[in-house]
This record gives structure tokens, sequence and C-alpha cells, in this order.
């Protein structure tokens, strides 16, 4: 079973999302597609687990990495 | 006229979502107010058309009705007090740079510029002549007069006026 994601490219930062690829490498295999306004992504082999959270906690990831990257922490 | 509505509340998925206008709420104050929320919600952001920001609001420990008011009640808060902390960073910049440029300077022993003017000046010299004795400094020209046989003048701030003006 696998699980998609879309992020707005406008909002999240490239480098967050490679970040965040990198962390949640153990809890599923994930594959980043870009349309054009949005990334897509997909997540395999979920970590039965975390799979009910895995997308939120993902994007919760990408959003704060995003900003920290920004200098706006608060 | 109807008052678009800022703030929809999806009770059967747990969801809470705000639109947001650009010109209101710039990119920053929404990661701001995101930022804070995230320990407790899980927190979506995306764009519509229009360019108007639209966050989705799903909290992680309470999905009911109220629960999920509170959230974005609590992250409306959250994104004028993002604005005001930004305006008045805005507003209060050139103080702030000058004050940390200051500190640090002062911190790394390095002279602001303005005070290294003197920098060729020895400790010895005295260009205004400030250094030099007061006794010493008219006792030349009392000379002088002795020789040519001029009377000498009372030194500047002993005649009996500029004394009697300073007697109470």
């Amino acid at each position: 079973m696998s699980l998609t994601l879309e992020l707005h490219r406008k909002l999240y930062r490239p480098a967050a999302l490679e970040t965040a690829t990198e962390a949640f490498g153990e809890l599923a295999s994930i594959s980043v597609e870009r349309s054009d306004r949005y990334y897509v992504i997909t997540f395999s082999d979920v970590d039965p687990d975390v799979e009910a959270v895995l997308t939120q906690e993902f994007a919760n990831y990408v959003l704060a990495e995003t900003v920290e990257s920004r200098g706006t922490s608060a | 006229m109807s008052t678009p509505k800022m703030l929809n509340i999806d009770e059967s998925a747990g969801i809470a979502n705000l639109r947001l206008e650009k010109s209101l709420y710039p990119l920053d104050v929404v990661y701001g107010a995101a930022y804070v929320l995230i320990d407790r919600a899980y927190v979506r952001l995306d764009k519509d058309d229009k360019g108007r920001v639209l966050v989705e609001i799903q909290s992680k420990d309470n999905p009911s009705a109220d629960g999920l008011n509170a959230l974005a009640g609590e992250f409306s808060n959250e994104l004028l007090t993002q604005a005001l902390r930004r305006k008045l960073t805005m507003q209060n910049k050139a103080e702030l740079e000058a004050i940390v440029t200051q500190a640090i300077a002062g911190a790394s022993g390095a002279l602001l510029p303005g005070l290294m003017d003197d920098d060729d000046l020895d400790f010895l010299d005295d260009p205004l002549g400030i250094a030099v004795p007061w006794e010493e400094k008219f006792s030349k020209k009392r000379e002088r007069n002795k020789k040519k046989g001029k009377r000498n003048e009372p030194y500047p701030g002993t005649t009996p006026k500029a004394l009697s003006a300073c007697s109470p």
C-alpha cells in the first residue's frame, strides 16, 4: 500500500524536503516527483506502526525545516 | 455583500481549514504561526490560484469540533502576534543593527571609524600645547620683556579686577 502527499513548491523548500526524506527513510520508501505546482511525495513499504500519521508527520517535519532555514522560528 | 469565510471546520475529517489573504498575512507571519502550533497539530500549507495561503490544521490530541476551533483560534491569534512582531522588527531595524554592530565591534576589540583618526600621533605629541606648564608658557614672555625693559603684565587672571570678580 502506498500513500501520497502533495506539498506546494512555493511554500516548502527543496532542501527541507531532502532532509525529511532522509530522516523518514527508515519508515518507508519515499520518492519525490515535481508537478507544476507541487512536490508529489509517494510513500511505499510503509511501516505499519506509523502508517496512520506518516504523511502528516512528514509534512510537519518539512514545514519546520523550511521555517528554520528561513530564520523565522518565532 | 457577503463576507468571505476565513475558517471552515470539517469535523468528519477532523480538520480546520483557514484561508488567509496575502495582503494581510505575509508568508513570514504564516510560517511563524504554523511553527508555534506544530507540536500540537499537523499543519499543512497550500496556495490557491489567487495567491491566498490555505492552512490545514489537524489536531494531534483532540479532533473534536471544540478542539479544532480552539486550535484555529490560537492560530489566528498567533498570526496577529507574529504580524505585530514583524512590524516592530522592521520599524526598529536600523537601531537594532547599530546596537549589534557596536556590541560586536566592542567585543572584538576593534575601534569604530572616527576613533582611529589619531592613530599616527605619538603620546609625546602635543599639537594644542596643553602639556606645557602654565609658568613655563608665560615665563619666556616675561624674560623677553625684562630684557627689553618693558613692564611685565600680570599673569592672566591675577589682576586685581579679575581676582575681585572671583571673590564672593
